[in-house]
């Protein structure tokens, strides 16, 4: 049986474990963020942060799902579900990220400039919406001339041909954010504060006293508080990895001005035919000229 | 009698005759006063707005009708820069037809008009001209047609 001394150390010493893993990084959801450093293998080739400004290439959108399931969100730290890749086994899907063999955890974005016909922005934008809730999306918000929605990163690439397909495509980007070494770490540090926790589970059972079991009680609190901040933000990636985000700005094409060319300059008109003179000196005499030439009166 | 003169009266009748002698006379119209001519005209009268009316024959030479002669006059006057605002045949009293054209042109900035009627026989071409200023001759415009569909062709 443990002595009181025993049992104050070992309070102590988980104390000090709590402490120490609160110390880490906030959990806080936030925007996705940069992997830190080049992360587990990518067996689909996508690097850890690609960004493409030309025509998607096949490459990127082939890395994208094209499967139609969603990812699973069962909480599981080793296990993120999304984007299953078309004709993966089993073991590959549920292959913990970051070992070898195992997906990435890819965040996807894709954004389209596109030009329409004049008046047609309106209804494209309904289109666009509809586009996505056929595939299973959703829309996140729109203006006059843009809408942002979600799809299921699985259809992302038979959502971004159909979008594409209701006007004349200006500009694309897609790009994919490796978030599989974050994801990891968080699932390591969730299965350090359960361990935390369950141990702190068994000396609250074992607690001497009120003020001993008061301590534990805190102590746990703490620890649940963490793993709640750590299964939020690994809830979080999974969904962004889940479904990928589609901005479409649209433009519309400019009116054409028909400038109608000047009329062509009315041709000359031909001078008259002049009759040729006749040898008839009189004839030139004819007229008012001569006609009124009265004789001076001498 | 002196002996010369009935040789007179076979020359005169000669000439007569043989068209030296074709004569043409008008009647001078009403405020019009007949005036003395160079051999350009056998006749000429004025308004005392300067209207004027005067006739003249020509040996028809080269031989042509009157649709040669009323042409070479037509076009002899639009090379001058004289507008055509009709064309008519009248009869002299003596049955000789004769073509009328009426002419506008501008003289001193002012409008003018011009009527020239030209009779043709085998031997002359008879030239009628009337004209003035449009606001002087519209008052006489009558008298002058009068006369000039009674001008006496020998």
């Amino acid at each position: 049986m443990m002595n009181a001394w025993t049992r104050m150390l070992m309070i102590v010493w988980v104390g000090l474990l709590v402490v120490g893993c609160g110390a880490q990084q906030s959990f806080a959801p936030e925007a996705p963020m940069a992997p830190e450093a080049p992360g587990a293998p990518d067996p689909s080739g996508a690097s850890p942060s690609m960004s493409m400004e030309s025509a998607p290439s096949d490459d990127l959108l082939a890395s994208a799902p094209a499967a139609s399931a969603a990812g699973r969100e069962d909480g599981k730290a080793d296990a993120p579900q999304a984007a299953p890749a078309q004709g993966k086994t089993g073991s590959e899907k549920n292959a913990p990220v970051g070992d070898e063999g195992a997906r990435p955890l890819l965040i996807y974005e894709a954004h389209v400039n596109m030009r329409v016909e004049r008046g047609a922005i309106p209804k494209t934008i309904e289109e666009v919406i509809d586009i996505a809730e056929a595939n299973g999306g959703y829309l996140i918000s729109r203006t006059d001339q843009s809408v942002e929605i979600r799809v299921p990163s699985l259809a992302l690439r038979e959502t971004l041909s159909k979008v594409e397909s209701q006007g004349e495509v200006l500009r694309r980007s897609v790009t994919a954010q490796d978030v599989s070494e974050q994801y990891h770490d968080l699932g390591v540090r969730l299965r350090s504060l359960e361990a935390v926790r369950d141990r702190l589970e068994q000396f609250l059972g074992r607690a001497a006293n009120v003020s001993e079991a008061m301590e534990i009680a805190k102590q746990l609190d703490a620890v649940g508080q963490q793993i709640d901040q750590v299964k939020g933000r690994m809830q979080f990636l999974r969904t962004r990895a889940a479904f990928s985000l589609l901005s479409v700005a649209l433009e519309e094409k400019p009116e054409l001005v028909v400038v109608e060319p000047p009329p062509p300059p009315p041709p000359p008109v031909p001078p008259a035919p002049k009759a040729a003179r006749l040898p008839v000196p009189w004839l030139n005499q004819v007229g008012l000229d001569t006609l009124t030439r009265l004789p001076e009166q001498d | 009698m002196k002996p010369w003169m009935p040789l007179g009266w076979i020359v005169a009748g000669a000439l007569t005759l043989f068209g030296c002698g074709t004569s043409v006379s008008m009647n001078t119209p009403p405020g019009f006063a007949e005036i003395d001519n160079d051999d350009t005209y056998d006749y000429r009268a004025t308004s005392a707005e300067g209207v004027v009316l005067a006739v003249r024959h020509e040996a028809n030479d080269p031989r042509g009708n009157l649709e040669f002669w009323s042409s070479a006059v037509r076009y002899e006057l639009e090379r001058k820069g004289y507008t055509r605002l009709d064309k008519s045949d009248i009869r002299s009293p003596s049955g000789l037809v004769g073509r009328q054209m009426r002419y506008s042109v501008t003289r001193e900035g002012r409008p003018h008009v011009l009527w020239v009627t030209v009779f043709v026989t085998p031997s002359s071409v008879f030239v009628v001209e009337a004209g003035g200023d449009v606001a002087h001759f519209e008052a006489v415009e009558k008298e002058v047609d009068k006369a000039v569909r009674n001008l006496n062709i020998g």
